[in-house]
């Protein structure tokens, strides 16, 4: 019962390459284009048929967008083409190196409350980890160049704990306010 | 009553026919209708030239329910039988009423599961059968004034609005017997009464502070695409709230006792309204209360007094725009313009906070009263098929996350806020004991991680899991969220593909079964007029289908159908199009569901190849080639 463009990996669907490296304009506009062509709002005078054809045709587009628009997404949806996961929820062995300056960052941020000016603090740390997760977007860019996919995989699960903390980050500041 | 079109038997409309179609902004305070005629949009007056209708609803010993000016004319004399401000009851438990109970002095009674209903001397009404009875009066003012009946409506919501709110809302509208288009969120239709005006391209937010609601949204216009970027806000937060603290300080400076007097409530409630819009163009009003009896006080309000009474309130709307800006992914110096909406933003002191914390001078051309109504029906003109050319379109999000709840109280987020829709995700989930047979699904929405600080939706009952060890089991629960930010929820055990049993429950919004137990009370011919309605609505809808598919035949028939196909869905229009005229709505039902089988399959065929014509000349190669410069 599904169309066959539900069928399509979402570079396909969007018109792009399969590559890591991606042009945001064209991401942006194949994005804009195809929903001026399936938008549900296109259909609200067609039969109950195509209504629910355009509703999940949008609803896998967006998933597709949302997916590509995101490097660590991208980089996770690109190893999962090559049948590798990342496994985030069982394989929970990371670096020590990097284990420890997460676990100082998460100290800095529990300290929050007994610190002067809390705003800085956060202000400090989330431009700390924007910083690192650049890094990683030129780590994955070029592990992904060199076809390194275990390479790209470690990099992908290091940025799953720096968006985690960037999300902490986030909740202190709606607490804050 | 606007007398029913129809055409020959066997004769369908021109597909190019200009239909009815109007925009509804469903306010705390005040609610307006507004339709596109002659290409402008325009809000539309009653009989004596007013377009504000209050929103509020008398219901008195007499029965038959008083709406707008004539029923705000009695609140202070009728307190407990006119209601105002319904909007802040929609979609929200008695948990919610409790909170507001100080604000909203009326005799609430308990109702199984759902909303609170209010006791008058006409009956019992639940916030759902009141806001039917303005949206009535709506759509008859529409109806007299544009001559017809109306094709279908787009009704304004807050962004902000939860599940249960939306769906409350949608529930009052097939209640006063309207079709809705789309429900469409306030500062979206905002964005679109300034953008079709203006064609301005760029970033912008839309501050929305209406008489009880708050919304703030960020917005990407390009090329005739409206893209929301993130949206945030209170949805019980705004003018009245105002209106609360300087009735509060009135009462006070008077000295008058007015603890449970409800008339005393009302009256200062009324003054402190009309100082409030006094003062935004003078520097100070006199004000007075009178208990009516002995005690009689009068006083002076000044611009100073009043800032101090509502800037605590203005101020709690800034960490929204904050945390808006951050979802959007930008900072204040991104913004390219402020839209104000709402009649509350009429006020300097809101006026004032805002533009100092975007440091942009305000949109404000469009009356911001009226604003969201035109936005409404210019979209509603479009959705109904008036104008085929129009490349506008709108891409909207969802405002708060939605989650499930697991094991130890704790919600996971399935789609997270801002999240453009529709949008579809499932997530798979597992047993916690051997031999577990059935699972709960419970469906939250909000931010927090615990279950009790968010919004319980619904309940299901997945059963007939096959019995297995614990963690065995894959249960992939879907979440859909369609383009009006309604949410579909569905489960299935996915190890041996058993079709599960599921149960729906919502916890405020209304079963079917209760929508139409409200409607058929709300006739007096309760069976007969039931039934007539219901043969109505299955014409109209067999007559829009058979204008579809048409229109589709017409375009694509030739290129996508062998003879044996295009006899096939022939034969099914045939049979629709002769039940039509018949007086059996089950039939017409059965017929329209046959057509709509027989072009399964053609429908997948136009979306399809939809698809292929959207990206021709955005080809791989195409971007290959650019991308290498």
């Amino acid at each position: 019962m599904q169309q066959d463009d539900l069928k399509k990996d979402f570079f396909a669907f969007l018109g792009l390459p399969i590559a890591f490296d991606l042009d945001p304009e064209a991401l942006e506009d194949n994005y804009r284009t195809l929903q001026k062509h399936l938008h549900p709002d296109k259909f609200s005078m067609s039969t109950e048929q195509e209504k629910r054809m355009a509703v999940q045709l949008t609803a896998h587009l967006n998933e597709a967008q949302a997916t590509l628009s995101n490097p660590m997404r991208r980089g996770r949806y690109l190893l999962v083409m090559q049948g590798i996961d990342t496994n985030e929820e069982t394989d929970t062995v990371m670096p020590a190196v990097f284990l420890m300056e997460q676990i100082e960052i998460r100290e800095q941020l529990e300290e929050l409350d007994s610190v002067d000016d809390p705003w800085a603090r956060l202000d400090a740390l989330a431009e700390m980890i924007g910083k690192k997760i650049k890094d990683r977007v030129q780590g994955l860019s070029k592990a992904f160049a060199a076809k390194d996919f275990q390479g790209a995989r470690g990099i992908v699960r290091e940025m799953q704990f720096l968006h985690k903390i960037q999300d902490e980050i986030e909740q202190s500041e709606d607490r804050l306010s | 009553m606007a007398l029913l079109q129809i055409s020959e038997p066997g004769q369908s409309t021109a597909p190019h026919e200009h239909r009815l179609a109007a925009g509804i902004d469903l306010g705390t305070t005040n609610s307006l209708i507004a339709s596109v005629r002659s290409g402008i949009a325009e809000t539309l007056p009653d009989d004596s030239g007013r377009h504000l209708l209050p929103s509020v609803v008398r219901y008195g010993k007499d029965k038959n329910p008083v709406v707008g000016h004539a029923a705000l004319a009695v609140q202070t004399t009728e307190p407990l039988n006119t209601i105002s401000s319904v909007k802040r009851l929609m979609g929200r438990g008695k948990e919610d009423v409790l909170t507001l109970h100080d604000t909203m002095p009326y005799r609430f009674v308990d109702t199984e599961g759902g909303m609170p209903s209010i006791q008058t001397d006409s009956g019992v009404y639940s916030p759902v059968e009141i806001s039917a009875e303005i949206l009535r009066t709506l759509r008859n003012r529409a109806e007299e004034s544009l001559g017809g009946d109306l094709t279908g409506v787009v009704i304004t919501v807050p962004a902000y609005f939860d599940e249960a709110q939306r769906q409350a809302t949608k529930d009052a509208a097939s209640l006063a017997g309207l079709k809705v288009l789309r429900l469409l969120n306030e500062p979206t239709a905002a964005a679109v009464a300034y953008g079709l005006d203006q064609k301005p391209e760029g970033v912008f937010a839309i501050y929305d502070l209406g008489g009880g609601t708050f919304d703030i949204s960020i917005l990407h216009l390009k090329k005739g695409v409206f893209e929301v970027l993130a949206t945030a806000g209170d949805s019980a937060l705004g003018g009245d709230d105002f209106d609360h603290a300087i009735a509060d300080w009135l009462i006070e400076q008077s000295g008058i006792d007015a603890s449970g007097n409800h008339s005393i409530l009302r009256q200062a409630l009324l003054v402190a309204r009309k100082a409030k819009e006094q003062l935004s163009n003078e520097t100070t009003v006199t004000v007075e209360l009178s208990d009516g009896k002995n005690q009689h006080w009068q006083g002076a309000l000044d611009r100073d007094t009043l800032t101090s009474l509502i800037d605590p309130i203005v101020v709690r709307t800034l960490p929204a725009c904050r945390r808006c800006l951050r979802d959007a992914g930008l900072k204040v110096d991104h913004i390219d313009g402020v839209v104000l909406v709402g009649g509350s933003t009429r006020s300097p002191q809101v006026r004032d906070k805002v533009t100092g914390f975007f440091g942009k001078p305000a949109l404000l051309h469009i009356d911001p009263e009226r604003v969201v109504a035109i936005g409404a029906a210019l979209q509603a003109d479009i959705l109904v098929g008036n104008k085929p050319e129009e490349d506008m379109l709108l891409l909207d999000v969802t405002p708060l996350s939605l989650g499930i709840e697991v094991m130890g109280g704790m919600v996971e987020k399935i789609i997270p806020r801002n999240s453009p829709i529709p949008i579809a995700k499932a997530q798979e989930f597992t047993t916690y004991q051997d031999g577990q047979t059935a699972m709960v699904i419970h469906v939250l929405q909000g931010e927090r991680e615990m279950v009790q600080d968010c919004r319980s939706l619904a309940r299901f009952n997945l059963r007939g899991i096959p019995p297995m060890v614990a963690g065995a089991a894959r249960i992939r629960v879907t979440y859909q969220v369609d383009a009006d930010g309604l949410l579909s929820v569905s489960a299935r055990e996915e190890t041996r593909n058993v079709e599960s049993f599921i149960e729906v429950k919502p916890s405020y919004g209304l079963t079917d079964a209760e929508v139409e137990a409200m409607l058929r009370s709300s006739f007096e011919h309760a069976e007969d007029d039931m039934q007539e309605r219901k043969l109505r609505e299955k014409q109209v809808e067999a007559e829009s289908l058979l204008q579809a598919v048409a229109v589709a035949l017409k375009a694509d028939g030739e290129r996508f159908l062998n003879d044996e196909e295009r006899s096939a869905i022939d034969k099914c229009m045939n049979k629709l199009a002769q039940s039509k005229t018949g007086r059996d709505a089950v039939l017409i039902d059965q017929n329209a569901k046959a057509l709509n089988r027989a072009t399964y399959e053609f429908a997948s065929r136009r979306m399809d190849n939809n698809v292929q014509q959207a990206l021709k000349g955005h080809s791989v190669n195409e971007f290959e080639e650019t991308s290498g410069k």
